[in-house]
This record gives C-alpha cells, sequence and structure tokens, in this order.
C-alpha cells in the first residue's frame, strides 16, 4: 500500500477506488477516498474462498477500465474477475522482490497488459515485464 | 534544551546519546527474536511491537502505529532498527535515518517465506543499511549503522509509466488499485 501511495498524482487525476483489506494503516485510506474492504486469503482455503466471492462481486460493481495491483495474493482473484469485466490490468512487483518472483505477480502475470518490475535480475522470469526503477 | 523530543515524552529515559526506534511491522506472524534484542538494548528504545507475544519490560512499546506516528518516531530516532519489510526501510531512508534491518525468516515461524532476505542483502551490499541477521550482534550492528550515510532511493520511473499506459488507454479512468 505505501509503494502504491508513492504514486500519488496519478491517484489525484483518475477516479479512483482503492480495494484492499483490514490491517495497519489500510484504516488511513478511509482519509484518501473511496475503499472496499475484503478478506486476506492467508493461505487459508476458507478465507480464498471469501475473498473470491467479495473481489467477484467487488469487480461487477465497481467495473474498473484499469486495475492498478501492487499486493499479496489476495489480489489475485480481483484481477482475474476485473479482467473477466473488461479492466485493462497493471500490476507492480513489490519491491522488496529482488531476485525472486511472487506468486501473485506469477499468476496475474499472464492477463496484465502492462506488469512492471522494481529490479532489473526479475525481467528475466516474466516476458512482459517492464522495468521501471525503485518506486520509493 | 527548548524541543522535546517525542521519544522523551513518551516516557523513554535518556542515558545516552543516542536514541533507538524498533519496528516489526503489521505482518500478522511474531517477531519476537527482534523484540527481545530490542528489550536488551542499552540506548533509550521505542519499540513497535506488532504481533510479537513478548512484551518489552526494559523499553516503551506500542503494538501498532500509523503512517504520522511512525514517520515521526523514525524522525527523532537516531538509528531504526526494523525487520526487513520494505515499506519501513524505505521510511526510514526517505527521513534520512541510519537502518539495520533484520529479516524475518520462515524456520522461525516469522513469514511464510525467507524473502526479506533479498532485499536487506541487496541494500546491505550497496551500503544503504546494515543487515543484521544474527540478532545478538545488535549492539554491533547499531554501531555500525552510525557510520552509514543514509539515502533515499532515486531512478524509478513507474509514474511517469503508469502516466503513459493510462494516457494510452484514455482520460477520465476508473481505476481500482490494490
Amino acid at each position: 500500500m505505501l509503494q502504491l501511495q508513492r504514486l500519488g498524482e496519478v491517484w489525484k487525476e483518475n477516479d479512483c477506488t482503492w480495494v484492499t483489506f483490514r490491517r495497519g494503516m489500510s484504516e488511513e485510506i478511509l482519509e484518501m477516498g473511496k475503499v472496499r474492504f475484503m478478506v486476506d486469503p492467508k493461505r487459508n482455503p476458507l478465507r480464498l474462498i471469501v475473498n473470491m466471492f467479495q473481489s467477484f462481486f467487488a469487480a461487477m460493481s465497481l467495473r474498473p477500465k484499469v486495475v492498478i495491483a501492487n499486493g499479496g495474493g489476495f489480489v489475485v482473484p480481483f484481477c482475474w474477475w476485473a479482467r473477466m469485466f473488461g479492466a485493462k490490468i497493471v500490476f507492480i512487483e513489490s519491491f522488496s522482490r529482488v531476485e525472486h518472483p511472487s506468486w501473485s505477480g506469477r499468476l496475474v502475470h499472464p492477463i496484465a497488459s502492462l506488469f512492471i518490475v522494481q529490479w532489473p535480475k526479475l525481467a528475466g522470469f516474466y516476458p512482459k515485464a517492464v522495468y521501471g526503477g525503485p518506486i520509493f | 534544551m527548548a524541543e522535546t523530543r517525542w521519544l522523551l515524552s513518551k516516557g523513554c529515559i535518556r542515558g545516552s546519546d543516542i536514541l533507538i526506534f524498533v519496528a516489526v511491522g503489521t505482518h500478522p506472524q511474531p517477531f519476537d527474536r527482534l523484540v527481545r534484542a530490542a528489550d536488551g538494548l542499552k540506548e533509550p528504545v521505542l519499540a513497535q511491537i506488532g504481533c510479537a507475544t513478548y512484551t518489552p519490560k526494559n523499553c516503551r512499546w506500542e503494538r501498532f502505529m500509523n503512517q504520522a506516528s511512525f514517520e515521526e518516531a523514525c524522525r527523532e530516532a537516531d538509528v531504526v532498527i526494523t525487520h526487513g519489510g520494505v515499506g519501513c526501510i524505505a521510511t526510514a531512508l526517505i527521513l534520512g535515518k541510519p537502518v539495520v534491518a533484520v529479516p524475518r525468516l520462515s524456520r522461525y515461524g516469522e513469514h511464510t517465506n525467507d524473502h526479506q532476505l533479498d532485499i536487506v542483502n541487496e541494500l546491505a551490499r550497496t551500503g544503504q543499511i546494515v543487515a543484521l541477521l544474527d540478532v545478538n550482534e545488535i549492539q554491533q550492528a547499531i554501531e555500525k549503522a552510525k557510520q552509514l550515510k543514509p539515502s533515499a532511493f532515486g531512478g524509478g520511473r513507474i509514474a511517469d509509466i503508469v502516466r503513459e499506459f493510462l494516457s494510452s488507454v484514455g482520460s477520465e479512468q476508473r481505476i481500482s488499485k490494490l
């Protein structure tokens, strides 16, 4: 979340909604505008099912033209549902991923219209990757 | 001294020349290893302990902080000791603070994998932070950190790349951000 906040001007230029889960500073995004909370799967099958349903209804009601994702596993269902509803998917691999790709990145890469990595070594794992340097 | 430092006003006793802020982030697994080490430091410490099961006996602590409080604690500390989460590390570096980073390790139940090792080792390799793998060496790490000249990151153009993409898609986008 902190990483996406670094794109501050981009958010101001567009009609945006945050989709996230409740933990730590996520409460602060309520001050930033529209937000939808959903469950973080945390590798739990039941929580994943809940997330998939929440993601489906959120994607259906929001109908975003573009999704910009930088998260862990919880972003994957929403990205796929939103893609099904016609959204273009932008995925920014986390700054923490220096040499090894994330599972969320690997699962979203096939449907991404724009896939950005922050370390050059990762570009070799993702055929669509664009190297963007650090977001910080 | 006219200026009241936040850590002092929160009850830390100033007994040395430096103040330490220790942060373990909001990850849902405990990081007791770092919290215990922080509790044993001779310097005054404020610890953000997150989901730790161990509560410090010798220093001021809080479980979670909002971003503003976190930044305030970083500003007033002389050294920031943090887990290997990029949010914590980047916040401290952007504020110009020396950073000691302790990666969470899966074998201790501190994370689901060891990916924090990658970013901590890479930033230590380039001299931006001090990496600490064995918390028994925490005092030595603090001394090394005092020699650092912290600098923020630079050279990224992700915002431009995203803006160009959005322009190519069309104006007035409805965007969901995750």
